[in-house]
């Protein structure tokens, strides 16, 4: 056998065997096999969204923006919005916070978003070429421009229905306009993404209240189907002994009227009742606008606040005061408000029954007193509706509800996610007949999925390196749990040369059935299964 | 090019499946690694092992390259002599490279290359190091390390005398290129071979590949074990130039107990409390001596 080198060169001539082992099929050794099977990233299983977050991180690895953007909205339609305002779930779980730090996956994901921001090419011509197939498309209209509404009418334009949102406020948005304050979500990137989804051939009609504007009677008759995502943005004010004064308000209504310059200046001393995000933010924003102290009470302990620590320390460094452990009882004022008395309760856990203790009755100076104990449903108004737990009403055809309005204050990524399943049930009562890929829109998970644990994972290929400044390195930080990010190790270390070099396929001629790929695999995605009875 | 995890590598490979290496087979990776970067345009000499045996028995071949098989002992002076041959027609180019066992490393070939590497043979030597005699029946070499069972060593008498440190034996002869490496880490192995093509004179390689056969560890850690060794600082990753400039080329970030790395091997098994604080203590020793000589302080 001669050996020729790229120059040409050769080996010296000597006998040499002539049967390439190749002819020996070891596959016939194995009673192992070691088989590809996605999982479910602790990630993906925290998010809101069930975000497929590690396929589009190994997009951005190789900085592929496009790609790792249409791998997102299948997911996630608004990631310049949730990558501003998510509380980041997904961090909290990730598997690379037990070697060293998570990954900064809301970092990567608002960078998609504006990057889709930036490169998105508004088409004047659409809408015109759009009348062609008016006729064909289905009609729906949408209440309420929130998260979940919009959410669903991306979904539904993506999937073919021409989609009319109804919003009762002067500004679209929702909760994103007028509840979030801007120094969490900038209203620039609020307003590019309502021209981008108008532009795709959204109807955005602000200034009109279903139930007060137009009946619901009058949107059934001429959309085939509604979808109420009315939000719920009207705050429970309970009863307290004294409390008609008019220097108190529901946080919801605060920050929506400070929103819409309703009000133009916060003065004096402010006390904020409730534990919630929206009782921090009305703080926040009550002290950011010019309040001379802004006490915040909520009847448990700090561990207890249902609001993210994200909010708590930014509230705490705009300066509010937190007393915990405290309850209100009292407003004292006639005309106008003075005081409030409030006492103290033992600490105790949420669900818990309150014990308050005699005896501890404090007074605190007070202007204006904001209350955050509740939301209501903006699906109280429509009372002869009832609606299941998917949001289909049980005795109106074609009536759907979605996001807060249906489930309860929540996060602004539960809305999205709402409004996405909301699309899928839509799209089943619009096109019937037609089988909905999954091509454009994620179907929610079913719960029975594997999910990757620790010991599936291999963190020690993954060494420490130093700080991380681009969004590339950052994303080459991730472990990619559960999927197959043609990382290469299977391949590199197979003693039998048997994972193919282009897709990384097993080879089973030749797989003895080490598992050597199988517990190296840095990402979980491979597992060993038995071979059925025969050998390969 | 292949971009992967843990390297860059060429596509193109010079072994071949179906070899009649165990599954799990630590050596085979070795191998597989070495062939990559150093087949072409390179002769390979095998003395009796279990690469023999790997890159093919009569009438199988798995290597794309040519090769000879020799005598245990031979080795470095076999490859020693087709290098001199090959001058003698006027071919400088062509690569010898010998891949042995410990056993024809440490025992039966440790004379042949004293010799080889007194004279400066302008070969590469590459040693395997699965710690005893494989391929016949797990007997002890001296590469084997103290505590471990062995054919000849059986529990409860396992072998009492530490390994040989090969590496101090070859820089002795000062020699151009010395340096220890491990499947686990395959960037840095490719890297030291490709710095031994680069190198002229004697060159030796010392490769730890864990055998799952011998050291009774489950086939899928094989590569899980060669990187624990480096991890406690059992089998340090370094190079040693012209027989004193050290140089460590993987400072683990925390150490590991070497227990770790004992644990999962049936070889170890009989061992007490003491004896793992014995090896644990040599280690550190062995690991001293050698950051003095590297000049780390760590």
């Amino acid at each position: 056998m001669r050996t020729l080198d790229k120059d040409g060169y050769a080996l010296p001539p000597v006998y040499q065997e002539t049967v390439p082992t190749t002819e020996n099929k070891t596959g016939l050794w194995r009673f192992l096999t070691p088989i590809r099977r996605e999982k479910i990233s602790p990630c993906r299983k925290s998010c809101p969204l069930e975000n497929n977050i590690p396929r589009w991180i190994n997009e951005v690895k190789e900085g592929n923006w496009g790609k790792a953007w249409s791998v997102m909205k299948k997911y996630n339609p608004f990631p310049a919005i949730t990558g501003h305002v998510c509380y980041r779930f997904c961090e909290d779980e990730c598997s690379r916070g037990f070697l060293d730090e998570a990954v900064h996956i809301g970092e990567m994901e608002k960078k998609i978003g504006l990057w889709r921001h930036r490169n998105y090419k508004f088409s004047e011509t659409k809408p015109g070429n759009a009348e062609a197939n008016e006729g064909k498309k289905p009609e729906v209209a949408i209440a309420g421009s929130g998260p979940a509404g919009l959410s669903c009418a991306y979904y539904l334009n993506v999937l073919g229905a021409k989609v009319t949102i109804l919003e009762k406020m002067s500004q679209a948005g929702g909760l994103l306009a007028t509840g979030i304050p801007e120094y969490r979500l900038p209203r620039d990137i609020l307003q590019k993404e309502l021209d981008i989804l108008q532009s795709e051939g959204i109807i955005i009609k602000t200034g009109l209240k279903v139930g007060k504007d137009i009946t619901l009677n009058d949107l059934r008759k001429n959309y085939a189907a509604v979808l109420l995502a009315v939000g719920a943005q009207e705050s429970k004010l309970p009863q307290i002994a004294g409390d008609a004064v008019s220097e108190v308000a529901g946080a919801v209504e605060f920050l929506r009227d400070i929103h819409l310059n309703k009000i133009k200046k916060v003065q004096g001393q402010i006390v904020v009742i409730g534990g919630g995000n929206a009782a921090v933010d009305a703080a926040c924003m009550a002290k950011l606008q010019g309040a001379d102290k802004v006490t915040l009470l909520y009847r448990r302990t700090r561990e207890e606040m249902p609001a993210h620590s994200d909010e708590v320390n930014a509230a705490r460094e705009a300066g509010v005061d937190f007393v915990f452990c405290a309850v209100l009882q009292e407003i004292i004022g006639g005309e106008k408000i003075q005081k409030i008395r409030a006492c103290r309760a033992a600490p105790s856990r949420r669900g818990e029954r309150l014990q308050i203790l005699a005896e501890t009755a404090f007074d605190l100076d007070c202007d204006f007193l904001i209350m955050a104990v509740g939301q209501e449903s903006g699906l109280s108004r429509f009372s002869s509706l009832s609606f299941s737990a998917d949001g289909i009403a049980e005795n109106g055809a074609a009536v759907f509800a979605a996001g807060d309005a249906l489930s309860g204050p929540a996060t602004v990524a539960d809305a999205i996610f709402s409004g996405r399943k909301a699309a899928l049930l839509l799209a089943g009562i619009l096109w019937p007949e037609k089988n909905i890929s999954n091509l454009s829109v994620a179907s929610s998970l079913n719960g029975n999925e594997p999910i990757v644990e620790l010991e599936h994972l291999n963190p020690r290929l993954f060494l420490r390196q130093g700080r991380f400044n681009t969004a590339e390195d950052e994303a080459g930080r991730c472990f990619g749990c559960g999927i197959c990010n043609n990382c290469g190790v299977c391949w590199a270390f197979c003693p039998d040369l048997a994972v193919g070099g282009s897709d990384f396929e097993i080879l089973l001629d030749y797989c003895k059935g080490c598992g050597i790929c199988v517990r190296e695999c840095p990402t979980g995605v491979l597992e060993m299964e038995e071979v059925s009875s025969g050998g390969a | 090019m292949i971009n992967t995890l843990v390297g860059d590598f060429s596509r193109e490979e010079f072994m071949l499946s179906g070899h009649n290496a165990c599954s799990g087979c630590g050596p085979a990776i070795a191998m597989r690694f070495i062939m990559k970067v150093a087949a072409s345009g390179a002769v390979v000499v095998i003395p009796a092992s279990c690469w023999s045996i790997i890159s093919g028995v009569v009438p199988l071949r798995s290597l794309k390259t040519v090769v000879l098989h020799c005598p245990f002992p031979a080795a470095a002076a076999t490859g020693g002599g087709i290098k001199k041959g090959l001058e003698a027609v006027g071919d400088s180019r062509t690569q010898v490279i010998v891949l042995a066992g410990d056993g024809g490393t440490f025992d039966i070939g440790l004379q042949g290359i004293s010799g080889a590497a007194e004279r400066n043979e302008d070969i590469i030597f590459i040693c395997y190091d699965n710690e005893a005699y494989m391929n016949t029946g797990t007997q002890k070499s001296s590469a084997t390390p103290y505590g471990s069972y062995s054919a000849t060593t059986p529990a409860p008498k396992v072998k009492s005398d530490p390994k040989k440190d090969i590496m101090e034996i070859v820089a002795a002869h000062r020699v151009p290129y010395a340096a220890t490496a491990t499947i686990a880490f395959p960037g840095d192995l490719s890297q030291k071979i490709q710095r031994a093509l680069e190198t002229k004179g004697f060159r030796f390689i010392h490769i730890l590949t864990p055998c799952p056969e011998g050291w009774g560890s489950p086939a899928d850690i094989t590569v899980k074990l060669s990187r624990l060794a480096v991890l406690t600082r059992l089998f340090p990753l370094y190079e040693i130039k012209n027989g004193a400039e050290y140089k460590l080329n993987f400072l683990p970030e925390d150490y590991l107990p070497v227990n770790e790395y004992l644990k999962p091997q049936k070889r170890f098994a009989s061992l007490d409390k003491l004896q793992i604080e014995h090896i644990q203590e040599s280690v550190e020793n062995h690991w001293k001596e050698l950051c003095c000589k590297t000049g780390t302080r760590k």
